[in-house]
């Protein structure tokens, strides 16, 4: 079955990892700019990562057939030094219309300080200035409930913002109806240990229904599954959902929510693209996915 | 129920995951206990044993357990947060690489 991660730092992936996406039915992959495991000191250091995941991942996901995605924002982890956020914002307009660009994320809270609270609110801004669309990550374990609904009560001060363009990512059982009730897009993150397990995920689905809702694996360069949305797959299968109640999930969701993107091309053209500025003569492996 | 699986409720396959899981959560807390036994640690004034004290009661309780546990293991919400000055620090590890 072909499918897509909605949520993927390939930026902290090997190659192989593009290779077995890909022998997995994995046609497309979308970046969340997040935090490399150190703060950033300049907003040259975040100009560099940017032009990483608009230039160089589209071209290294190509090579396998896979589009290649990407959202930029300063994340919450960085957001405690609110002067250099500000330098970031002020610069990521020089790279919203890179081709590959879906729009603002993963902006949201990590320890639900009050300067994360006011960096969020000041991309949220961002991004309405720009008609962009959201993605929202939300805190972990103990933080995950408190921190998902301060969003939710930011998010409220701004009743212009179309929520069908934002998805509030890493859900749970004890956040996903807050997520959709408000009409968000809800993300499930499959992820060892702190976030849900297909199995989970699977409940989810089966409680909440399909609408508006994905699963990725935030693979990432922590301990993290980069095949997790294949592994919900297969826990889906096993109970005998539909497959196409499991592609509406992993494959028609993720594209119906970039497609709100006003740069949204679909997969095929996207990797097409990427291959050819790659110089790959092997173009893009589109026809398996035809 | 939006979407109902179409496997069987509860068969052989079912059974041993969920006897599998049990076995590891009773091997877990018994090898906690053991160890906080030989050691310094006092179980019984830590507030993390005393959440998983209170989880493992209310498994015994009926729908809705994964919700009321992490509902359980979450620190309350404050709808008043804004004019409170926002939460004090916490901070918990988990992906995108916090």
């Amino acid at each position: 079955m072909h499918y897509v991660d909605p949520h993927i730092h390939m930026v902290s992936r090997i190659t192989d990892d593009y290779e077995t996406l890909a022998r997995m039915g994995c046609v497309a992959v979308s970046e969340p700019a997040f935090w490399a495991g150190f703060d950033r000191r300049t907003v040259d250091g975040f100009r560099d990562y940017f032009r990483q995941i608009t230039e160089v991942e589209p071209k290294r996901a190509a090579n396998y057939g896979i589009a290649h995605y990407s959202w930029l924002c300063i994340n919450a982890k960085e957001a405690e030094d609110v002067k250099l956020a500000r330098e970031v914002i002020a610069a990521i307009p020089e790279f919203l219309d890179a081709a590959n660009v879906l729009g603002i994320g993963e902006i949201g809270l990590n320890k639900n300080t009050r300067n994360e609270a006011t960096v969020f609110m000041e991309q949220v801004e961002l991004a309405i200035r720009h008609d962009e669309t959201i993605l929202i990550h939300t805190p972990h374990l103990a933080d995950k409930l408190r921190g998902t609904r301060m969003i939710i009560d930011m998010l409220s001060d701004f009743p212009s913002l179309d929520r069908g363009r934002v998805v509030i990512d890493h859900v749970e059982e004890h956040t996903i109806r807050h997520a959709l009730d408000a009409g968000y897009w809800a993300g499930m993150t499959l992820y060892p240990v702190t976030k849900c397990s297909p199995e989970r995920a699977c409940d989810l689905v089966e409680l909440y229904g399909s609408e508006r809702l994905l699963v990725n694996s935030a693979g990432d360069w922590g301990p993290s599954r980069p095949v997790a949305v294949p592994d919900f797959i297969v826990a889906m299968r096993a109970r005998g959902h539909a497959e196409h109640l499991i592609e509406k999930v992993v494959l028609d969701n993720p594209l119906a929510l970039f497609s709100r993107c006003r740069r949204y091309v679909p997969p095929t053209r996207v990797a097409d693209r990427a291959g050819a500025a790659a110089g790959n003569a092997r173009g893009v492996a589109a026809s398996h996915r035809a | 129920m939006p979407h109902a699986p179409t496997q069987p409720a509860f068969d052989d396959q079912r059974f041993l995951a969920i006897r599998s899981l049990l076995v590891e959560l009773a091997a877990s807390l018994d090898r906690t206990e053991r160890h906080a036994s030989v050691g310094t640690a006092s179980l019984t004034t830590d507030p993390r044993w005393k959440l998983v004290v209170a989880a493992i009661e209310r498994l015994a309780r009926g729908q809705g357990r994964a919700e009321d546990l992490q509902m359980l293991f979450s620190d309350p919400y404050e709808a008043t947060w804004r004019r409170d000055g926002g939460p004090t620090l916490a901070g918990s590890p988990g992906c995108c690489g916090r």
